[in-house]
Order: C-alpha cells, then structure tokens, then sequence
C-alpha cells in the first residue's frame, strides 16, 4: 500500500501542467520606434518602415513591403531577409526579395513553419558579409 | 517461460520518441535482449503535433494537422556472445492540413551494445544489463535543408550525433522492470542559407526511461515514461543566437502479445503532453504498431 501511495506521489508530482497562452488573433510584430523612423540599423543608422500586404496564416505566405527613409541603401550595397527561429536555433524556407522602386522591396513567399517566437531578420549586405542588421520580433500564432 | 520471455523480448520502453521538433530526436536503440541471435522490427506509427510550448513554458494548441505517418525498419544481430550490433531506417510521409505533403527518408541509426551482466541464473535483484553506444547519421533531410513552404519535407534533426548509455531490466515472477539512461553529443556543422554561411552549434543531450509490464499468457501490458533533453543549438555567422533548451517527457503505454516463439507484436500509445516541464517543442501523440521477427540462439 506504501508503494502504491509513493508511486502515484511520484508520478502526480511529475504530472505537466499546461500553462496556455491567451487566446488572441493574428501574428504580433513588437512595436515600432516611431514613425519618423519604424526600425533603424545600429551601425549605418539608416530608418526603414514594414508594412504586411498580406500576413502569413498557417495556409498562405505572407508578403510586406518594406520602405527605407529618406533614401535608399547604397547602390552598392544589398537587402538581405531572412526568417529565423532563435530558441530552436533554425530558420524557414528562403523569402524573395524584390526591388520595386527606390527605397521600397517587396518581401514575398513568408512562410514560417511552425508557430512560436520568430525574428525577421533584415540585413544590409555587402558583397559576401552582413554589414548591418535589424532583427524584429514577432510571434506566430494559428 | 512464456511471461519471460514476453518480458525480455520487450525490454526497452518507449522506442517511439517523438521529435522534439523537426524531424527526430535520439531514439532508444532497438536491441536484443531475449535468448536471440537476430531480430528485426518493423513498426508503422503515426504522430500528430497537438501542442507547442515556447522556451517560457507557454503553450499553445497547434490549429493545423500536422501529421507524420512512419515506416521504420530496425534489425538486431549477436556479433559473439555478449556483443551485438543493429541498425534502423525511418521511411516519413508527413502532411500539413492535406495542402502540403511529402515523404522520404530519416535519421539512420547505427547501434553496437555490450551484455555487461548477463543473466546466467535466476537472480531476484541482479538485473541484466546492457552498455551500448549509438550513432544518428544525419541522412534525413531537416529544417536546415527544407524547401517547403511548411517543412513537410523535414525528415530528420539535421545533425550527426554520438552517444552511449546503458540499460537494465529484470523479471519478478510475472512483473519487469526497466531503466535506460543515455547521453549523446550532437555536432556542429555549416549551412549555406540565404545570404550567407551559419554554423550550427548544438549541444550534449540527455535521455533517461523507466517502465514496467506484467506478463499473463501470450500477452504483456507495460508502460514507460521518458525524458529527453537537448541542449540549445547556437548560430554564428550571419544569424546569431544563443538558442534555448528543449525538453520533453513521453508517456507509453504497450500492449504485446507473443505470437509465436519466434514472432511478436506490439501496440504502444504514446502522449507528450502528460508529464514533465516541455520546454522549446512540439508535443504529439503517437500510435504505432509493431511487429518483431526473431531468430533464437
């Protein structure tokens, strides 16, 4: 009788105790700066704004814009997104970038494979390295 | 007799870990632990992602069905009267909500184990025990190499791994009893991804499973418990991140019915949702069935 009472106190003790996140709708991206300037690049101190055309669901890719201020990036530099996963330590399938005028890309195919914590990661590259970064929170819901 | 081996033949508990995301975790090898000489499994089992809890504990119920349907191949040979040596091949098919599927093959798993205490008489508390050392060769495709939109095509962790551990088991009258501990070292490695190179930094991980059954007839009833913990994956190069630990605990409960002498088959429940503080994963429930051909000394 002794073991059967130790056994069920071991086992009750280790029983999971599912703490469920608030129910809430739609991915939260954390909070832009401000609207002079959204997101800014620590290095280069260059501004930039991102706008979701389409949000991503657990059925469709997500598409945004993003809009650098006042001007562009230099010629000679590129626009670097990519969509990670920090606590898992892995990414999601590429994104496409594409130039659509001055200052403004289209950021298309953002799928992310699984809900939880992701970072977009919106880097300036030159050539072959990452000159500048901005990492931006958001958690995927479904 | 029969209860005993019913009891030996089904010594290691809960061989279905689930991934803790992604395509595979470090399964428990498949060894023999009957009077055997050879032995080959073959196991079909579904999982389905019902929760995801973040690197805070928070949890949260997955929407979609994501579902992984398995085929896996384990087979088992003696190399000499104590040493023995096995291996086992996963077949995927993976589908999220029917709007993505595919399918392909896992993790190779490579074991060699070492009878430390052999059973050579009854004994009411000396248990037989097994040391054993295992390789996951990283032949799945995993979340580093995917190129579908929903990852239907992850199939394996993405890592070579090493590790090595011991189990022990012993039969009292109709009851048996198991406990396996191991530890495994994942390594590192480099992908290209867009924009750059990133090397992948994982860690050790630890894995520790006890169980019981009791045997009547031709039939058994068992249950295990497990425990799985990874430590984080860290990123250099053009991502850095520190990572977080992933655990979870798997729940089993196995039904066996001994065929034949020579034949035997299992029917396991597993639930990651039950026990433990799951942390950084995804947790399933798994169905699986089994059926084990053996060839005796």
């Amino acid at each position: 009788m002794i073991k059967v009472f130790l056994l069920t106190l071991l086992v009750a003790a280790g029983c999971a105790k599912p703490n469920y996140a608030q129910a809430g709708s739609g991915n939260v991206v954390q909070g832009k700066a401000s609207a002079q300037c959204p997101y800014q690049f620590a290095k280069s101190q260059t501004c930039f704004d991102l706008n979701w055309l389409t949000e991503p669901t657990d059925k469709n890719g997500g598409v945004f814009n993003i809009q650098f201020m006042p001007s562009d990036i230099p010629a000679d530099k590129s626009l670097n997104v990519l969509l990670w996963m920090p606590d898992m330590g892995h990414g999601s399938s590429p994104v496409t970038v594409i130039k659509k005028s001055a200052g403004l890309y289209e950021v298309s195919k953002v799928y992310f494979i699984m809900p939880g914590q992701w970072e977009i990661r919106v880097q300036i590259k030159d050539v072959a390295s990452i000159i500048d970064e901005v990492s931006i929170p958001i958690s995927i819901k479904q | 007799m029969k209860q005993i081996l019913l009891a030996l033949i089904f010594l290691l508990p809960a061989k279905l870990m689930a991934a803790a995301c992604c395509g595979g975790g470090f399964n428990l090898p498949s060894l023999i632990t009957g009077d055997d000489k050879a032995q080959l499994t073959t196991t079909i089992s579904q999982s389905h992602i019902v929760d995801d809890v973040t690197s805070d504990g928070i949890w949260s119920k997955r929407a979609n069905q994501d579902i992984t349907q398995t085929f896996k191949l384990e087979g088992a040979t003696l190399l000499s009267d104590r040493f023995q040596a096995g291996a086992g091949i996963p077949f995927s098919y993976r589908t999220i909500d029917s709007a993505e599927s595919n399918s392909g093959t896992g993790d190779l798993t490579l074991v060699g184990a070492y009878e430390l205490i052999p059973e050579l008489e009854y004994s009411l508390w000396k248990p037989k025990t097994f040391l054993f050392s295992q390789i996951v060769a990283a032949t799945g495709k995993s979340v580093y190499e995917s190129i579908h939109p929903y990852g239907t095509d992850i199939m394996g962790r993405g890592f070579w791994s090493w590790g090595g551990g011991f189990a022990l088991s012993k039969i009292i009258y109709d009851f048996d009893v198991q406990l396996i501990a191991e530890i495994h070292k994942s390594f590192d490695r480099t992908i290209n991804s867009q924009g750059g190179d990133i090397l992948l930094v994982p860690g050790w991980g630890q894995s520790f499973s006890f169980g019981g059954g009791y045997s009547y007839k031709d039939f058994r009833l068992g249950s295990a418990l497990s425990f799985q913990r990874e430590e984080a994956i860290r990123s250099h190069g053009i991502v850095n991140s520190d990572g977080a630990v992933q655990q979870f605990a798997t729940a089993t409960l196995q039904f066996n019915w001994l065929i034949q002498t020579d034949w035997a088959a299992t029917a396991t429940y597993s639930d990651q949702r039950l026990f433990g503080n799951p942390q950084n994963t995804t947790l399933s429930q798994i169905w699986a069935l089994s059926l084990q051909k053996r060839w005796q000394r």
